[in-house]
């Protein structure tokens, strides 16, 4: 099976590992796969740089000091650089129409990050406390009580439905915005997105629901 | 080869402890051998709930140490032969015991008993880590109040990346009056927001506090109504299928309707 959570390869500047960090549940799920995935090739990777290309704000300082640890004990490399991912990757995404997307079929709970270059759907709520990025729409069949920011990357076409929308922060490409505190909380889905300079909420189908 | 259950909450004073407390004996009682482990390093408690605090000589520590035999560590309860206690130390701290020491020691647990219990501390470190890393299931204690919902609920978020999806929910010191009045947070509210399953809702009680005091588990006391709660959790998580108890039983007055429940004029 190819597996493109971690990817070496080696290029002019030397070996290059990049790791996509979303696929990992936490750095230390990471680091045990990386080591894995070093020890086939234990005596090569002995006293060369290593270039390691990964979202660097996933990773801590002390994670960090863990990680050059394993990497200068275990496999002896001689250097190691770090470069973030998201340098290159930061182009606006364009598929809010059609488009890559990624389904999550559960509830995403509090202290949970989604963090996703398209457009995300999720079957299940959002609770209060979890953060989802996408660079395209985000929607949600259920409720949404977290922290979402569509359109990042700066697609300000991108929007934000769910069947209840009440969440912590709202944010369409550089427009924030937060749920009013004491308005009614209608029970029927919306839809935000940008109009102008801000946001605004309306019913799913407007003649429908008002 | 027996069943290893965390419970756990993610808060703290939310009733961990006494569940533990409360559903080993309750297992205990149904004729289950069940071992309670203490995950508290360091704030250990269990022990008093149990009646067992002078009993102590050896602790998970040594056994984890390899200072003394697992055997020796383990107190035989007082009231009831198949249950025992496995208590932890309480001059040493939640980062002496690794993760690997604990899913060694439940593993090994798991192979004599056939319930084995785990106490989970408060927070989400360490001692979280510990406590849940040789859990097959996980019972989450809930109390109706938003602060404990939100732990819950990113503590729910953690066993599910640990891959401990196998979860249910525990609904304790709910007070039928005040969630009638809407002055606290009902069961359903509670579910609606935590989205797992209910193994049973425990009415607060003052008799709790009594029984903490004495070191007896509620669940012993046939007249008390947090106890035939317990009782009931302790039997579905036989496999038993026991319906809620109606908590608006309650409402006339907690003694009445315990007399009623009882036949007592």
């Amino acid at each position: 099976m190819f597996d493109d959570n971690i990817i070496i390869k080696g290029n002019r500047d030397g070996i290059n590992a990049i790791i996509n960090m979303n696929k990992f549940k936490d750095f230390d799920e990471m680091l045990e796969a990386l080591i894995k995935r070093l020890s086939i090739g234990k005596v090569f990777y002995k006293g060369s740089t290593l270039k390691i290309t990964t979202e660097i704000k996933y990773i801590n300082e002390k994670q960090f000091g863990k990680l050059k640890n394993v990497l200068f004990e275990q496999f002896l490399i001689k250097d190691c650089i770090f470069e973030d991912k998201e340098e290159k990757s930061s182009k606006t995404f364009s598929g809010i129409y059609e488009g890559r997307t990624k389904f999550l079929r559960r509830t995403v709970r509090s202290g949970q990050v989604i963090n996703y270059p398209g457009n995300v759907v999720i079957i299940g709520d959002v609770n209060a406390g979890s953060e989802i990025y996408a660079a395209g729409n985000i929607i949600v069949l259920g409720a949404l009580r977290g922290y979402v920011h569509a359109g990042f990357g700066g697609n300000s076409k991108s929007i934000v439905a769910a069947f209840y929308l009440q969440p912590e922060i709202l944010q369409i490409a550089d427009i924030m915005t937060r749920s009013p505190e004491d308005s009614p909380k209608p029970q029927y889905p919306e839809v935000a997105r940008v109009k102008g300079d801000t946001i605004i909420v309306e019913p799913y189908l407007l003649n429908k629901f008002i | 080869m027996g069943e290893s259950i965390v419970v756990t909450s993610g808060k703290g004073g939310v009733g961990k402890t006494t569940t533990t407390a409360n559903i080993g004996t309750g297992l205990a009682a149904l004729g289950k051998s069940v071992v309670v482990i203490d995950g508290d390093t360091g704030l250990r408690n269990l022990d008093v709930l149990m009646g067992l605090e002078n009993r102590i000589v050896f602790t998970l520590l040594d056994v984890v140490e390899n200072k003394c035999r697992l055997k020796q560590a383990l107190i035989k309860d007082k009231r009831l032969p198949n249950l025992y206690l496995l208590p932890t130390a309480q001059t040493r701290d939640k980062d002496d015991v690794t993760p690997e020491q604990m899913l060694n020691l439940v593993t090994e647990l798991k192979k004599e008993f056939d319930y084995v219990i785990i106490d989970c501390p408060a927070g989400i470190e360490q001692g979280f880590e510990n406590a849940i890393v040789g859990a097959d299931r996980a019972l989450i204690v809930v109390n109706p109040e938003v602060t404990s919902v939100r732990d819950s609920d990113r503590v729910i978020g953690k066993l599910d990346a640990r891959g401990l999806e196998n979860h249910h929910l525990i609904v304790n010191r709910i007070n039928y009056q005040m969630t009638k009045n809407g002055d606290m947070l009902d069961v359903n509210d509670i579910m609606d927001s935590l989205a797992i399953k209910l193994i049973g809702v425990v009415p607060d009680d003052r008799t709790i506090t009594v029984s903490t005091n004495k070191g007896e588990p509620v669940v012993l006391d046939n007249k008390a109504y947090a106890g035939q709660a317990f009782r009931n959790i302790a039997r579905r998580i036989t496999g038993e299928s026991v319906p809620l108890m109606d908590l608006s039983s309650n409402q006339e007055g907690f003694f009445s309707s315990l007399k009623k429940m009882f036949g007592i004029k």
